[in-house]
């Protein structure tokens, strides 16, 4: 136990033994418990015992929110007073602090084992309830509770064994054969429901089936057993149910069934029932035997008439149409049978309905019209908007390319779907005939397949055309660089022609997601080529970890010279190994120093996510202080670097070289990631010099030391590191506002804190003492620094204003008190006017709305903010207030209202949901009838 | 193009109770620029630059690590009667420029002209929120330090260095916003909240169908009216009054007149431009001594580099290289002058130093000052740009001279500004262009030689009209009549001798 936390225990001991009466030894322990929040907890021994045998109601409270998990053993003291003393609120709230979901089972299972009678024992299960987590009883205890009593236990068991989130192996299978044999028909089916495997609960569906249960009863018994977890019937049971029950089983299969085998469908439609058959059919059937179905009625020799009657039971039900689509050839089969009979049946069923089956009529008409291109264009760009128009392609295609291939280029490319490939296909051999590039490129992007493309290229390489003719085609082939060349195709393109084919190669020998190429041949090439270009290239493209670590070793034992070192590493940098052990260039930046560093800066996060300690250590070795602490913030960490600052801190160092020291030691300005002074450290610095210190501590000092911070600077008058320091109390106390006071709908999970009430209020206290000492030092002063802290408020630091303005003592004292103040003081009301931050901004507004000739003259001042105020996106109630000012300060003379005029008259013409036009109209009026005899 | 950049230090803004300093970092690979002063209204500058970062970082799109890196940085200019920062939005459909007289600063120490680019990275809103006008304000460019003497922990030296290779897309937008402005567009001035009521429409409804346009409606003797489509709801601009001839200007990616909504309540009126449909337009809005241009193209997807194709409508005809050279260097010493003013300074024809100021913008080496009207030197980057692979020729304008030299285009009735019934400075010519088929084309061209107006029956200007630049035969009846106008010039010029 260190000195502070012995000489705590002493102060509580005697508090304890001090004649003081309960409240005020509350007071004191709370003042002392907040103080030295670590050394009062680790006495809790001594306190909470005592407090407890003194007044439990009183101290039971406090108990609760000044102990926690930490002090197990004195809390399972307290439970078993609590406990034997009835108080029971305080046992449960102990009770939740210590106990988990294990311990409570265990609990649980001492308790029916226990010679209570079952009313105290169900007494004491009440009282380790969590209202606000149930936990699950597991099966042992569940059973040894239930077996005790099934009547008294059976609804405490049945609640704590429901299925819930996560993985739960439990199938309380014994359980629910001690719920059968006590006849308890709740439990038992809710446990079915939510643990009986599938095969229980088919085997009892076949069961029930078997006991050929009365139609009236089915439905119910069904229910009763259906899990709560999507599973279907085999179709051994599903084809008995439907045989025996027929039409009296949709309602169950409309909900459970999601598809149909086709046996259950052959099963259906022998039993001749066309009506039975169809429900189930729709219910879980599939578009492609619909339409097989509806082919087959269109092929039968049948009359139109018959036709629609043999389609009507084939009618999709209404609620599930959209689900049902005729495929092409049986709309258009049906739209030529008779395309106004059919008409309805298409229009919902066919894609794009009636108007996509008109389609290639249309665009017959409009290629076989005689008009330009320009007009045969428009034509066709309206047509390409109907649906279906990708469809018709094989009808407008070939027209429009005969037709004039280069202008209509765009519109064949932009409407051309890769769905038909088969179109393309016999578009591309004619654009390649007839040399036209941009369009054999465009098109056959639409088509290319990996492994198509791969045969295709390969066999151009292994083809026996001209050099040049190959080198052509294969480049006109060459397509997006998601496509992966194959070892093969790859090596034997570049074998074709290394030069002309090389970069083609580079760009499309890559792992796709396919499959795992290691190019071995092809890298085998460029080597006995000489070509390093590309061997690096796939070297840098597809090394594994292994691979670059053999070479990065294999470059560490060469005699490189230092001037090439950078390049060499860069030449063998993995472009796609993210998370690699690079202990192996720290080792190369120990060999060659300075000279590797172009690349290790360029590759710092790369390196540093596995070897920064050891990087950090080499590069310390190399003794240049300028080269490790950029480095340093890159790779290092804030414990780290907080314990060289204490190196630093225990070198004999004025202050002057201290500071001197310190900017190279700071990490730079946008460099984002949490370096955060600790308390020793923080506490260091400011007490070696408070003033040069304090803005570095600003950056940095972030914690729960802010307090202790505070409590300096307050001993050293350091009035403007106060500002700062009263921010991050007020910052605190509003992280506490939630725990101290939830709202009503935190409520439902957590209570309020009655630890954090009183962190609040302490704080808020210590904050106001300091307001109150300013205020009467001198008023302005106050002010000036209350503008201060306000003013340093983050523009969209989100703030709950009105639980802060009621809640937050501090807060509440900056808005409320000494307004007067702030009008006599023109600096400090421009600075929280010129706050980003709205809330701060409405602090001014409400002071310039306490009117009067200083208010007046202020809001003369500060016009230019206030009309920003009326026509920016402020809500309606800050414009209210910004309106107010305005009125009132016009009032005051003809000079202000002058000036004031045009900008509310200029606000009425704003218009929008945040327009205050009605509001200024009225104030507009209101002030012209006033101010008019004035004038006059 | 490769851009070197590199920065000692990045831009930071040191507060005390007292005094804020913001210095602004620049590149140290080009000249240095220099300038300090004490700012005059230190909210009103704030407000501004933090309106100028939302324009820059104004794209919906989503950008990783590298692409930022790939940004080219702002650039600021200081000259002996203002300074400006000039900037593209990420999706480079909005440029931004912010410009202060120095007379808004108590210049200290030493100033040195020229343009430079910034660093005015994203971390420094936060920053930028904690100027006040109640502390003293030091604006620093270029300098090294922090000039307030508390700092230790303000932030570390930091040297960035990197290399930009700006893509040539950007780059031809940068340079085609001078063709722009320089094209002297429809000018007025309209109310702050007039816009701003526009802007709240916009924001509070959502188009329930298409067309997503924004009409501005010039009807004579009345006042300008904004009409926001499909709901055709009409916002009239008070104040306004129009005098010229009637016409609706429809425009698009209306959403971006958002990146006002910061200035406008600062600003006393605002200058709109507009040059034509679907053409970029802009916004100069005047805040006590600054003023914030946002200049917009078409529309958002249309951005400037791409399909605008301004130059297209820019007077044609490359101006010799020494007297581009000379207008340079006269402008190196001048700073900034009319076009007028360089003509009569050097002694050369008003067009001739209209092209060569254009060559000159287009170049990077200078730009067109609208709230000024006057041409600047600016050297937008210390490297060379390659403009013939910039502003390689329109393919457009390479087939409407093929047009011209096969005699396909038949000029008709010649209209000149002075025989011209409304008050049109435009020369009106009639053609018949025949290209497979015969198309009927009407044009207006100023003195200049800048295409204004045109009409023509073929596709592409019938599907763009002059959005995506003029179509061939536009540019082939504009080519024929220059041809025409020279020959008419010489025969008089020869009569004149005669007589």
């Amino acid at each position: 136990m260190s000195d502070q936390s012995v000489d705590i225990c002493a102060r509580v001991k005697t508090l304890l033994g001090a004649t003081l009466d309960d409240t005020a030894l509350l007071q004191e322990l709370k003042s002392l418990a907040l103080a030295q929040e670590a050394g009062f907890a680790a006495c809790a021994n001594l306190w909470a015992l005592a407090l407890y045998e003194r007044n439990p109601p009183f101290f039971g409270p406090f108990l609760v929110a000044y102990l926690d998990a930490r002090q197990e053993p004195t809390i399972k003291v307290l439970l078993t007073r609590a406990e034997a003393d009835r108080h029971d609120e305080l046992f449960a709230d102990l009770y939740q602090m210590v106990s988990d979901e294990k311990s409570w089972n265990a609990d649980v299972a001492r308790l029916a084992r226990a010679r209570l009678s079952d009313e105290e024992t169900l007494r004491a299960l009440q009282r380790r309830e969590n209202p606000r987590a149930r936990r699950r009883l597991n099966e042992d205890v569940a059973l040894a509770l239930y077996r005790r009593n099934p009547g008294r236990f059976g609804e405490f068991v049945r609640m704590h064994v429901q299925r819930g989130w996560g993985r739960r192996p439990e199938r309380y299978r014994r359980l629910r054969r001690e719920a059968r044999a006590h006849g308890d028909d709740t439990l038992y089916w809710a446990l079915f429901r939510d643990y009986a495997s599938d095969e229980e609960w088919r085997a009892s569906v076949h069961q029930l089936l078997a006991s050929k249960p009365p139609a009236s009863a089915l439905l119910e018994e069904l229910d009763r057993r259906q899990p709560t977890r999507a599973v279907s019937l085999d179709m051994k049971t599903l084809t008995s149910l439907v045989r025996t029950y027929r039409q009296e089983t949709i309602p169950y299969l409309e909900q459970h069934l999601s598809s149909a085998p086709d046996s259950l469908l052959k099963q259906a439609r022998k039993l001749g029932d066309e009506t039975l058959y169809w429900s189930l059919f729709f219910l879980a059937g599939t578009s492609a035997r619909w339409n097989a179905d509806l082919r087959e009625q269109v092929a039968r020799p049948l009359s139109d008439d018959q036709l629609a009657e043999a389609l009507r039971p084939r009618r999709p039900p209404e609620e599930r149409r959209h689900a049902w689509r005729l495929e092409q050839d049986v709309a258009q089969a049906l739209y030529r049978r008779n395309a106004s009979l059919f008409g309805p049946f298409l229009d919902q069923f066919a894609n794009g309905g009636l108007v996509a089956l008109e389609l290639p009529q249309r665009i017959q008409v409009a290629l076989t019209t005689d008009q330009d291109r320009g007009a045969l264009l428009r034509e066709m760009e309206a047509l390409a908007q109907e649906p279906g128009f990708a469809e018709e392609a094989p009808q407008w295609v070939p027209a429009l390319y005969e037709r004039d291939p280069l202008f209509f280029e765009p519109f064949l490319v932009n409407h051309l779907s890769s769905d038909r490939a088969d179109v393309i296909t016999a578009l591309l051999a004619r654009a390649e005939a007839a040399g036209q590039d941009s369009y054999f490129t465009a098109l056959y992007r639409k088509v290319a397949r990996e492994d198509t493309w791969n045969k295709e290229l390969a066999e151009l390489a292994e083809s026996s055309l001209p050099d040049d003719t190959v080198v052509q085609m294969a480049l006109r082939r060459q397509t997006d660089s998601w496509l992966s060349l194959t070892d093969k195709t790859a090596t034997a393109l570049y074998r074709r022609d290394p030069a002309r084919l090389g970069a083609f190669v580079r760009a499309h020998a890559q792992q796709s997601w396919r499959q795992k190429e290691g190019y071995k041949q092809l890298r085998e090439a460029a080597r006995q080529r000489g070509d390093d270009d590309l061997y690096w290239a796939l070297f840098r493209e597809l090394a594994d970890e292994r691979e670059w670590q053999a070479e990065a070793r294999r470059l560490l034992a060469s005699d490189t010279p230092p001037e090439r070192i950078s390049d060499e590493l860069t030449k063998r940098h993995p472009e796609h190994l993210w998370n690699v052990d690079t202990g192996v260039i720290a080792d190369i930046v120990e060999k060659y120093g300075r000279a590797t560093l172009p690349y290790v800066q360029e590759h710092l996060t790369w390196i540093t996510r596995r070897a920064a300690p050891k990087l950090l250590s080499r590069i310390k070795k190399l003794g240049d202080e300028d080269l490790y602490w950029p480095i340093f913030f890159k790779a290092g960490d804030s414990k780290q670097w907080n314990d060289a600052l204490r190196e630093l801190l225990a070198q004999p160092l004025a202050a002057d070289e201290l500071a001197a020291l310190l900017p190279m030691r700071t990490p730079p300005a946008r460099r984002w990631g949490g370096w955060t002074l600790e308390e020793d450290v923080a506490l260091a610095f400011y007490r070696r010099d408070a003033q040069r210190f304090a803005p570095f501590l600003e950056r940095f000092a972030r914690g729960s030391y802010d307090e202790a911070l505070f409590q300096e600077a307050q001993a050293k008058q350091h009035e403007d590191f106060l500002d700062y320091l009263s921010l991050q109390l007020l910052r605190q106390i509003e992280s506490w506002l939630n725990a101290a006071y939830p709202t009503n709908a935190m409520l439902q999970w957590s209570k309020a804190d009655l630890k954090a009430q009183d962190k609040v209020q302490r704080t808020g206290r210590m904050l106001t003492t300091r307001f109150d000492r300013l205020a009467a030092d001198s008023p302005a002063l106050y002010v000036r620094h209350a503008a201060a802290t306000l003013s340093r408020i983050n523009a969209h630091e989100v703030w709950s204003f009105k639980r802060n303005l009621s809640l937050n003592p501090a807060f509440n004292y900056l808005y409320t008190q000494r307004r007067r103040a702030w009008l006599a003081e023109p600096d400090a009301l421009r600075e929280v006017l010129e706050s980003p931050n709205i809330y701060v901004q409405i602090l001014g507004l409400l002071m310039l709305g306490e009117g009067g000739a200083d208010a007046a003259e202020r809001v003369r001042e500060n016009l230019l903010i206030l009309r920003a105020v009326l026509l920016g996106g402020a809500h309606l109630g800050t414009k209210k207030l910004a309106l107010r000012a305005l009125e009132l300060a016009a009032r005051q003379g003809e000079t202000y209202a002058g000036q004031i005029l045009p900008v509310v008259e200029e606000a009425l013409h704003l218009s929008g949901k945040r327009a205050v036009d009605q509001q200024a109209m009225v104030a507009f009026v209101r002030l012209q009838r006033e101010l008019a005899p004035q004038s006059a | 193009m490769e851009v070197a950049l590199a920065y000692d230090h990045p831009t930071t803004v040191v507060t005390t109770p007292e005094v804020s300093a913001l210095a602004i970092a620049t590149n140290r690979r080009r000249a240095p620029v220099a300038f300090t002063g004490r700012v005059k209204a230190p909210y009103l500058l704030r407000q501004l630059l933090l309106a100028l970062q939302r324009v820059i970082l104004s794209d919906l799109r989503w950008l990783d690590e590298d692409e930022w890196l790939q940004m080219l940085d702002p650039v600021i200019t200081v000259h002996h009667d203002q300074l400006f920062f000039e900037a593209f939005s990420n999706d480079q459909s909005s440029y931004v420029r912010l410009s202060a007289p120095l007379d808004a600063f108590e210049p200290e120490g030493e100033v040195r002209y020229g343009t430079t680019n910034i660093d005015f990275t994203e971390q420094l809103r936060e920053a930028l929120t904690q100027l006040r006008s109640s502390r003293r304000t030091l604006f620093t460019v270029g300098a090294t330090g922090f000039g307030v003497s508390t700092t230790v922990g303000a932030g570390a030296r930091e040297h960035v260095e990197r290399k930009v290779d700006v893509p040539d897309d950007w780059l031809k937008g940068f340079l085609q916003v001078q063709s722009a402005f320089a094209m002297h567009p429809y000018q007025f001035d309209a109310q702050p909240v007039d816009l701003l009521s526009v802007i709240a429409f916009l924001q509070e409804n959502k188009p329930p169908a298409l067309p997503h346009g924004m009409r501005v409606e010039f009807t004579p003797d009345a006042p300008i009216v904004i009409a926001l489509e499909p709901w055709d709801q009409r916002f009239v601009l008070r104040g306004t009054r129009y005098s010229g001839y009637e016409r609706s200007v429809r425009l698009w990616g209306r959403r971006r007149l958002e990146l006002l909504q910061g200035v406008l309540p600062y600003a006393e009126k605002v200058t709109v431009g507009v040059l034509g449909r679907g053409l970029p337009h802009y916004y100069i809005c005047h805040c006590g001594p600054f003023q914030f241009t946002l200049a917009l193209s078409g529309w958002t997807k249309n951005d400037w580099s791409k399909d605008s194709a301004l130059d297209a409508l820019a007077p044609r005809g490359t101006p010799d290289v020494k007297l581009v050279a000379r207008v340079y260097a006269y402008l190196g010493e001048r700073l900034l002058a009319r076009r007028d003013e360089v003509a009569a300074d050097m002694g050369i024809e008003r067009s001739e130093a209209e092209s060569a100021l254009f060559a000159l913008c287009r170049a990077g080496r200078a730009m067109y000052d609208p709230t000024t009207r006057q041409y600047r030197n600016r050297d937008l980057f210390a490297e060379s740009l390659d403009i013939a692979a910039l502003f390689a020729p329109n393919p457009r304008a390479v087939a409407a001279q093929r047009l011209v030299d096969a005699g396909k285009v038949a000029l008709g009735e010649i209209t000149p500004p002075e025989r011209r019934d409304d008050n049109r400075r435009e020369t009106r010519a009639e053609a018949r262009v025949t290209d497979g088929q015969v198309y009927d084309v009407l044009v207006s061209v100023d003195s200049t030689g800048r295409l204004r107006f045109g009409r023509c029956e073929c596709p592409y200007f019938q599907n763009n009209l002059l959005s995506r630049g003029p179509c061939e035969h536009l540019l082939a009846v504009t080519f024929a009549l220059e041809v025409a106008q020279d020959k008419s010039a010489a025969a008089t010029e020869r009569l004149a001798q005669t007589e």
